[in-house]
C-alpha cells in the first residue's frame, strides 16, 4: 500500500498520454460490454428454457400448424410426462410500434409447466375462469400502463377477430418470475378463445406447437426421435428439439450474432492491447534512468518490475471502472429503445466480469515486458544514459 | 564503520572484442570519518572506483571492502539491501523523482525499510531539517533551485543513516554560490554527523574542501597531498 501513491503519480505523470489511454480503454470495455449483452439478450431463451422440455413443431415450417389430435398420442407415449400447445397470436396494440410477444396458450397445462411464470393464485383462478381473459408481463404492465381489469385490443393479423378488426383481452393476471432470461415483456391468451373463433372459420383444432415435458432429461434425444418417428407417416410430420434448440433457432435466423461479436470484440481487444502496450514501453523507456537511480537507492531489480507492472494494471482497472460505469447508463439508456427486439437487454455481471478479466490481462500482457526492462536494467549502462 | 579498504582492484569493460581497461591494480584505504576527494582527468576511472565503493558495479578482481563487508562478492537482492542500508548517493544531476515531492523524495530509501508511516516523516524531516528545507516539503522538484535540488538529494542520501556518502560531481550542476553552500553541507556531515565521504570532482576549489585529496590517473592513484582543510 505504501507504494500505492508512487504508482499513481508514476502512471499519470504524462496527463495527456493517461487520459487518452483510459479513454481508449473506457471506450474498449463499453464497446465490449455492450457486445456481450447483446450476444445474451439474444440467446436469453436459450439459457432460461428447461432441459426437461422438449419443443414438437411442423417440420416443414414453423409457420405451419399441428393438429391438436396429436396431443393425446404424445401423452401416451413413454418417456412423456404432460404435454401443453400454444401458438404465435401476432396482432398488434394500437401500432406496430407497440411490439410485444401475444402467445395463445393452453392455459391450465401450460402454466403448470412454465413455473418460471409466477402468477398469483387467485389471479390464476380469475384468468382460468374468463375465456376472454389474459396474462401479462410486469414489464408489458409498467409500460403500458394495464392494470387488472383493464381490456386491452389487440388489431388481429394472423388472426381475424370475432368482430370488426380488434380482439379485447381483459387483464386477469400479472406474472413476475425471478428466473434470468425470462422476459415480463409477454401477454398470454387463452387458446381456446382462439380456436372458438378459427372453428367458426372451419380452421378449428389446429395448434402452433406442442411443448413436451420429460421424465428423463438425459433421455431427450430417444423420447424426439420417438416423437417424430411416431409421425413420420402422418400428413404433418413434425420436428422434435429441446427447448434450448429451439429457442438458438431463433437466434440463428439473425444470423451467426455470437461469432460476429466474438470477431469484433477481438478486433477490440487487440487494439486495446496495442494501445496500453505502446503506453507502457514509452513510459518505461522514458524513465531507464529513474529506474537506475532508485535501483542505487537500493530498490531490487522484482520490485521495480512489480511497480511497472502494477502502474500498468492500475491504468487498465481505472479504464475498465469508467468503461463498465459508462456501459451500464448507455445500456440502461439503449434498453427501452430496442426492448421491442431485444426484451431482455440489460447489462449483467457477466460482460462486466469479463471485461474486467480482459482488463487485468490486457494490463498484465502490456506491463510484463516494460517490467522485465525495469527489472534488468543495469545500473551503470542506464547511468551511462543520464551522463 | 564506513572505512573503505581496496585491494588490487582491477575493472575491464569490454566494447565489442576490445577489453579497456580502466582501474589497474588499485589499492587504497579510506579511514571511518574521512572526506576524501578524487580528482583526475575524463576517464581516469574516478567514477568507476566510485561505482565500485557502492556497489553498483563489479569489479574484474580485486577486494572491495566497506564497513568490514567485501561487496565484491556480493550480488543482485543482497548487495542492494546493502547498499540501501549503507550507502548514500549524491548525483551531479540530482536524480529526483520528478513527479514526487521533495518530501517524497526523501522517503524513498525508507519505503524499503519496515519503519511505520510516523516514523518515516520522522526520519524525512530530520533529513530536511539537517539540510534547512523543511519549508520545501511540499514542492515539485522544478519548483526548486538547483541548489535546493541538491539538498534534497543529500536529505534523500543520509535519510536511512548510512556510513559512506558517495558524491559524483555534486557541485557540477550549481552556481558558484549554491556550490558552495553544498560543499559547506557536506563538511558539516563529515565533521558533525561523522559520515565518511568520498566525493569524485573536477573543481580544486571543492576538493579543498575535503581533508584528503587523491589523484588518479589511467587508473592508477597518483601522489595524495594534503588538502588545505586537513591542515585546518
Amino acid at each position: 500500500m505504501k507504494f500505492l501513491r508512487f504508482i499513481w503519480r508514476n502512471a499519470t505523470r504524462n496527463k495527456r498520454r493517461a487520459i487518452l489511454t483510459v479513454i481508449s480503454i473506457s471506450v474498449a470495455i463499453v464497446t465490449i460490454c455492450i457486445l456481450q449483452t447483446i450476444v445474451v439478450a439474444f440467446s436469453s431463451g436459450a439459457r432460461a428454457s428447461d432441459a426437461s422440455r422438449l419443443v414438437v413443431r411442423n417440420k416443414v415450417s414453423l409457420m405451419l400448424p399441428l393438429p391438436l389430435a396429436y396431443q393425446q398420442r404424445i401423452e401416451s407415449m413413454a418417456g412423456v410426462k404432460a404435454v401443453t400447445w400454444w401458438d404465435w397470436f401476432g396482432g398488434n396494440y394500437q401500432d406496430k410500434k407497440n411490439f410485444f410477444a401475444k402467445i395463445a396458450v393452453e392455459a391450465e397445462s401450460y402454466f403448470r409447466m412454465y413455473p418460471e411464470f409466477e402468477i398469483p393464485k387467485d389471479q390464476m383462478s380469475a384468468f382460468l375462469a374468463d375465456r376472454r381473459g389474459c396474462v401479462i408481463g410486469q414489464k408489458l404492465s409498467e409500460k403500458f400502463g394495464f392494470k387488472l381489469g383493464d381490456t386491452v385490443p389487440i388489431i388481429g393479423d394472423i388472426y381475424p377477430a370475432p368482430s370488426g378488426d380488434t380482439w379485447e383481452f381483459v387483464v386477469k393476471a400479472i406474472y413476475t418470475t425471478t428466473k434470468i432470461g425470462v422476459d415480463e415483456n409477454r401477454m398470454f391468451l387463452h387458446w381456446k378463445y382462439l380456436d372458438e373463433r378459427m372453428t367458426e372459420l372451419s380452421r378449428g383444432g389446429l395448434i402452433g406447437v406442442y411443448t413436451i415435458q420429460i421424465d428423463d432429461p438425459s433421455k431427450a434425444a430417444a423420447v424426439a426421435k420417438a416423437v417424430d418417428a411416431e409421425f413420420e407417416n402422418s400428413p404433418e410430420q413434425t420436428l422434435t428439439e429441446t427447448e434450448e434448440s429451439f429457442q438458438m433457432d431463433f437466434v440463428k435466423m439473425w444470423g451467426n450474432i455470437a461469432f460476429l461479436v466474438r470477431v469484433i470484440g477481438a478486433a477490440v481487444v487487440f487494439a486495446l492491447l496495442l494501445v496500453a502496450a505502446n503506453t507502457m514501453a514509452m513510459a518505461a523507456r522514458e524513465r531507464t534512468a529513474e529506474i537506475a537511480i532508485l535501483k542505487t537507492l537500493g530498490f531490487r531489480g522484482a520490485l521495480l518490475g512489480s511497480l511497472v507492472l502494477a502502474e500498468s494494471l492500475m491504468l487498465t482497472i481505472v479504464g475498465w471502472a469508467i468503461g463498465a460505469g459508462l456501459a451500464w447508463v448507455v445500456c440502461l439508456g439503449v434498453s427501452g429503445m430496442i426492448s421491442r427486439f431485444l426484451p431482455t437487454f440489460a447489462l449483467t455481471l457477466a460482460p462486466i466480469a469479463l471485461s474486467l478479466v480482459i482488463a487485468v490481462v490486457i494490463g498484465a500482457v502490456s506491463g510484463v515486458f516494460p517490467a522485465l526492462h525495469a527489472a534488468r536494467t543495469r545500473i551503470v549502462d542506464a547511468m551511462r544514459k543520464v551522463a | 564503520m564506513g572505512a573503505v579498504h581496496i585491494r588490487n582492484l582491477r575493472k575491464v569493460y569490454r566494447r565489442e572484442a576490445q577489453q579497456v581497461p580502466v582501474l589497474d591494480g588499485l589499492s587504497i584505504d579510506i579511514a571511518e570519518g574521512d572526506f576524501v576527494a578524487l580528482m583526475g582527468p575524463s576517464g581516469s576511472g574516478k567514477t568507476t572506483l566510485l561505482n565500485l565503493i557502492g556497489g553498483i558495479d563489479q569489479p574484474t578482481s580485486g577486494e572491495v571492502v566497506v564497513s568490514g563487508t567485501d561487496i565484491g562478492r556480493m550480488k543482485g537482492g543482497k548487495l542492494a539491501k546493502w547498499r540501501s542500508r549503507n550507502i548514500g548517493f549524491i548525483f551531479q544531476l540530482y536524480n529526483l523523482i520528478p513527479v514526487l515531492t521533495a518530501f517524497e523524495n526523501v522517503e524513498l530509501p525508507l519505503l524499503l525499510t519496515k519503519l511505520s508511516k510516523k516514523e518515516r516523516r520522522e526520519h524525512v524531516m530530520a533529513s530536511l531539517g539537517v539540510v534547512g528545507l523543511t519549508d520545501r516539503i511540499d514542492h515539485y522538484p522544478r519548483q526548486l533551485s538547483g541548489g535546493q535540488e541538491q539538498r534534497v538529494a543529500i536529505a534523500r542520501a543520509i535519510v536511512s543513516d548510512p556510513a559512506l556518502l558517495l558524491a559524483d560531481e555534486p557541485t557540477g550542476d550549481l552556481d558558484a554560490k549554491s556550490a558552495q553552500e553544498i560543499l559547506t553541507l557536506l563538511q558539516r556531515l563529515n565533521k558533525e554527523f561523522k559520515k565518511t565521504i568520498v566525493m569524485v570532482t573536477h573543481d580544486p576549489h571543492a576538493a579543498e574542501r575535503a581533508s584528503r585529496l587523491v589523484h588518479l590517473d589511467k587508473g592508477v592513484l597518483e601522489a595524495t597531498p594534503a588538502t588545505a582543510a586537513a591542515a585546518r
